[in-house]
């Protein structure tokens, strides 16, 4: 009330002093802006400027002035006096959305004045429109949507525009009660594409959404298929055929369906699988339906792409499945009635009618069938349920048929007993006794119960077997008696077994079980077993069984054989292995190589010493030490095959001596008296060259044969040797004497020579020998060269034999896989050096097979 | 539940929904758009006959085949033509069609104020042609032709009198199905595998 007499004084107020000045509605002053829009949470200024008549009739100037806002004063914080006019006010963080704003002066006299007044507008300028979609509605023009944004709390227009490529639209101007959605007024041109956006403005702002470009057919919602109808076949009670008529824009559009149906009473839909119906089609046959039962379909369309929409559903429509034969037979049972005359009884027989589900169909009527015993039969046809008939005293079978329109169900067969029927029941015999209830509307489920009049013991026990036999345990199996022979509920069974000399011991044992298992029984011992079945009026045993347990188990055999095997085959392949490794040692012990002397060859004796003095410095080089063995080579002197080129390269360089001196032979400048007969020769003779340091040469003839053969032929032999020379050779008649006996004897003297150069064996001089040959690669080189002087020799005498080849691939693998030291490389050329020089002798000597000591002059 | 298929309609109907090359599927959307411009321009036709009154709707009426300036029919040899050569035939047909359907529509205007949907349907038969006009270019362009062949300056098409200005709309009707029908023709030789 206050207010409006407030308001009405400063109308009349303003009235009078307008009227005064001669001007209508003329005030005092103004306040720039005049409608001002602000954003809300901005800064905004108002000016009041007081116009001078005025000023100078109330006498005020801009100290004077004063706001409100909505007739609140604002605080004199916010003023700012300009001038002696003009005086603003500020606003910070404006939050109201309408604000009315005044400028006013205090007058003498403590009276206030209103001299102007706004209204501020505040709000939000638009948001960029979101999710602009649009739908063309067959038969209608695209409509398109989107999402404004935010509340702006100002008058916000929106805008649809929309062009072709080749033209523009026009706009479509949104509605006010519908802002976010517009339908423009061209009628759409499907397969042309079309770019659409949202343009919206208000007084802060304007702001347009994305474009999008799309094909009105792409956003098609057609109409639904109509004349939907559905019809059955007689042939298929499970099928029905639906069948409509598409909307026209079929005609440029491929379609797709989605179809669904439901049971006349149930409320949720069935759905066809969309990929059955995913092409253009104006029927469509639904499967596996129940018979005679009503459904209802309904269905929708879309572009068969999936883009656009589906239409709404079409009007639903409903059909009947064609019927089927019932699909059970009814539930049948039968009352006596209480009168009863002489020979006949009346009974009555009930029936039930089937539930849809499975009558299939209308039922026509029920069939009747009596059979008494196996003759004579009565049919009877009924609409009822119910059928009554007399019958007499004997047994019946009745069997029950509900038929429809496609045919009969299965039989229900009810048995009615004869009128005197009471049991005859036999003690110990297992009965089976079933209990049916009947209710008013039908049968029960049945009991069934198995019972004796009287139990008896079982007429057989069981028989026992076993199943497995372990060390310390058997596991017993035996058959459930035959039912007629229990005589009663076996309630239990008792298992007897003991040994030879044990007790007897008793297990019992459920009768639901038909195995058993015997533990900690004693192995390799004798089992007898019997079992004995027990009702509740008393037991029988069954057969005795025996079994001896094995004396091991399964598996323990095997687990002390195997290792022993294992071991036994370690063990003798690590002695193989062994024996491979030391295989020379032991073709050394076992079976040596002994010479054929047969196939030896006769050296003739050089009575030429050839120098030593040249291999003074590599006598010295070869120490004792150094020389550690001797080894055997096996020469054949039959075998005429050539010698390798490689071999013959070798020999090159003694060739032209070869070829003009005769032939030489002779390591270490031995040299041998020929022979006719074969011999055994050595290769000590490199020894004693190498060994010794002393010049004396010394030759060793040597008388001997194979192995215990004493030869025929006395032998000489002459060995070059910087070793003093032995007694034999000093004394020859010693040597004669020695060349009568065995020939372990003959290098009696050499044995000595050997127990200086090496500390080997010095029980059996053969045995030192052979230790001795287990050097290779020196005395073998030797030996190589000796076979030159062999085979050159043999140029003049004899053919080669197949030995000098064997003995020389001996040399070349002693090259190869042998140690390589130095020294026996040095020692092999000082052996061809020594070759050399002996070439240069005018007899030459063939090589012998080492024999102990020296060679065998031929 | 396992169904039965019931009869297809279009037995052609089982194409694949797989994403198209880009010129395919321009060629398809520019067959489709000639396809539906065809039977929109036989409806045009048919509603242009009925607004014109006797003897435009009499059986067995023939006007005379007035030769329109800047546009003449088909050729007997275009379907003879190389593809692109008939594209930019029908190019520059359609590009010369939008005005004469506004010439026709403006003297529809005055001569038939009321046939509305008549009018409506000249006016977007003139947008429609060039629509197809520009999409035909595009698939020229694509497929690496000249968009246009020589353009066909329309003409200021016009007839004195109420009988030749029907008559000419007739025409330019009739010249407009033609030449989008024969568009039609033309591009579904570039469709994969036929129309869709």
């Amino acid at each position: 009330m206050l207010t409006l007499q407030t308001w009405t004084v400063q109308a009349l107020f303003i009235f009078l002093s307008t009227e005064s000045l001669g001007e209508l509605l003329d005030p005092c002053g103004y306040i720039n802006p005049e409608s001002p829009v602000v954003q809300l949470g901005s800064n905004f200024t108002a000016v009041c400027v007081l116009k001078e008549k005025c000023m100078d009739y109330f006498h005020v100037n801009a100290n004077y002035i004063f706001w409100k806002t909505n007739h609140a004063t604002v605080p004199h914080e916010q003023y700012t006096v300009i001038n002696r006019t003009a005086s603003s006010v500020t606003f910070t963080d404006i939050s109201l959305l309408n604000i009315q704003l005044t400028c006013n002066i205090r007058t003498f006299g403590q009276i206030d004045q209103n001299v102007y007044g706004i209204r501020i507008i505040s709000g939000l300028p638009p948001e960029k429109p979101k999710n602009l979609s649009c739908i063309v509605k067959e038969g209608e023009k695209m409509t398109c949507q989107w999402d404004p944004g935010r509340e702006t709390y100002l008058e916000t227009n929106f805008t649809l525009k929309s062009e072709w490529a080749t033209e523009k639209f026009d706009d479509c101007k949104t509605k006010r009660d519908n802002p976010t959605s517009c339908t423009v007024d061209y009628s759409p041109v499907y397969f042309v594409n079309i770019e659409v956006w949202v343009e919206a403005e208000n007084a802060l702002g304007k702001v347009a959404s994305d474009h999008i470009n799309f094909d009105p057919v792409d956003k098609v919602k057609p109409f639904p298929p109509h004349n939907l109808s559905v019809s059955n076949s007689e042939e298929l009670s499970s099928i029905l055929k639906l069948t409509w008529i598409n909307s026209s824009i079929k005609s440029f559009m491929k379609l797709k369906y989605d179809i669904q149906y439901r049971t006349k009473d149930a409320s949720t839909w069935s759905q066809i699988p969309p990929e059955d119906t995913a092409s253009t089609r104006s029927s469509f046959t639904v499967q596996d339906l129940k018979p005679f039962t009503e459904y209802v379909f309904r269905i929708r369309c879309m572009k068969e792409d999936g883009k656009g929409f589906w239409s709404d559903w079409s009007a639903e429509e409903s059909g009947i499945t064609y019927e089927d034969r019932p699909s059970k037979a009814p539930s049948f049972w039968y009352k006596m009635e209480p009168s009863h005359t002489h020979g006949c009884r009346p009974v009555q027989l009930i029936w039930k009618t089937l539930p849809p589900f499975e009558a299939n169909g209308k039922i026509l009527d029920y069939e009747v069938t009596l059979k008494r015993w196996k003759s004579h039969l009565q049919n009877y046809t009924v609409n009822d349920t119910k059928l009554t008939v007399n019958l007499t005293n004997d047994h019946y079978i009745a069997t029950l048929t509900a038929r429809n329109l496609v045919g009969k169900s299965d039989a229900s067969v009810l048995p009615i007993p004869a009128y005197d029927f009471q049991g005859n029941l036999a003690e110990s015999k297992c009965y089976l006794i079933t209990v049916t209830p009947v209710y008013d509307n039908g049968p029960g489920s049945p009991q069934s119960i198995k019972a004796y009049l009287k139990q008896a013991p079982p007429s057989k026990g069981p028989t026992v077997r076993t199943k497995k036999v372990g060390k310390n345990e058997a596991v017993l199996e035996w058959d459930q008696l035959p039912v007629d022979v229990q005589n009663g509920f076996i309630r239990n069974y008792t298992i007897f077994y003991k040994t030879n000399i044990g007790n007897e011991t008793a297990v019992n044992v459920d009768s639901s079980h038909t195995e058993y298992t015997l533990s900690s029984l004693t192995s390799d011992t004798l089992y007898m077993v019997r079992m004995a079945a027990y009702t509740d009026e008393g037991g029988m045993d069954g057969p005795e069984f025996t079994f001896t347990t094995p004396k091991f188990a399964q598996g323990e055999i095997e687990a002390i054989v195997v290792p022993v095997c294992l071991a036994f085959l370690l063990t003798t392949l690590l002695g193989v292995l062994f024996c491979f490794n030391k295989r020379d040692l032991i073709k050394k012990h076992i079976w040596p190589n002994v010479p054929d002397p047969s196939k030896s060859h006769i050296a003739q004796w050089s009575p030429h010493t050839p120098p030593r003095h040249n291999f003074n410095s590599k006598d010295q080089m070869y120490s004792d030490g150094n020389f550690t063995d001797v080894s055997v080579v096996e020469i054949e002197a039959n075998d005429k095959k050539p010698f390798p080129e490689d071999l013959k390269s070798l020999d090159l360089f003694k060739k032209e001596k070869i070829s003009t001196e005769g032939h030489s032979s002779g390591i270490g400048g031995s040299s041998c008296m020929s022979s006719s007969r074969p011999s055994i020769s050595s290769s000590d003779e490199n020894e004693s060259a190498q060994n010794t340091s002393s010049t004396v040469q010394y030759s060793t003839v040597v008388h001997s044969g194979y192995r215990h053969q004493v030869p025929s032929v006395q032998v000489f032999s002459r060995s070059e040797s910087t070793q003093p020379l032995l007694d034999s050779e000093e004394r020859p008649e010693e040597l004669q004497l020695v060349d009568n006996v065995d020939g372990s004897d003959v290098i009696l003297p050499r044995q000595q020579y050997f127990k200086q150069n090496c500390s080997q064996h010095e029980t059996s001089p053969d045995v030192s020998q052979f230790e001795r040959s287990k050097q290779v690669s020196s005395v073998n080189d030797e030996d190589f060269v000796r076979l030159k002087q062999q085979q050159i020799s043999d140029h003049i005498s004899q053919s080669y034999g197949s030995g000098q080849m064997k003995m020389f691939q001996e040399v070349s693998a002693a090259d190869a896989f042998g140690p390589g030291t130095e020294g026996q490389v040095e020692r092999f050329e000082t052996v061809g050096m020594e070759a050399v020089i002996d070439e240069g002798m005018p007899k030459s000597y063939l090589p012998q097979t080492v024999r102990r000591g020296g060679y065998m002059p031929q | 539940m396992s169904r039965r298929e019931g009869s297809l309609e279009d037995p052609q109907a089982d194409s694949s929904v797989s994403p198209l090359p880009l010129l395919e599927a321009k060629i398809r959307q520019t067959h489709s758009l000639a396809r539906l411009l065809t039977k929109y321009a036989e409806q045009l036709l048919q509603e242009y006959v009925q607004h014109q009154g006797d003897p435009f709707g009499l059986p067995g009426f023939s006007p005379p085949r007035l030769p329109v300036a800047g546009l003449s029919a088909p050729a007997p040899g275009h379907a003879g033509l190389p593809v692109p050569e008939q594209l930019q035939l029908d190019a520059g047909a359609l590009a010369a069609l939008p005005p004469l359907l506004e010439v026709v529509r403006r003297r529809q205007a005055e001569l038939n104020p009321r046939a509305l949907r008549l009018l409506r349907r000249l006016e977007d038969a003139a947008r429609q042609a060039r629509a197809l006009g520009a999409a035909v270019e595009a698939v020229l362009a694509a497929l690496g032709a000249e968009p246009r062949g020589p353009r066909l300056e329309p003409a200021a098409a016009s007839a004195a009198g109420v009988f030749p200005a029907k008559v000419l709309g007739l025409r330019v009707c009739g010249l407009y199905s033609e030449w989008v029908s024969r568009t039609e023709a033309d591009l579904s030789q570039l469709v994969p595998g036929g129309p869709a």
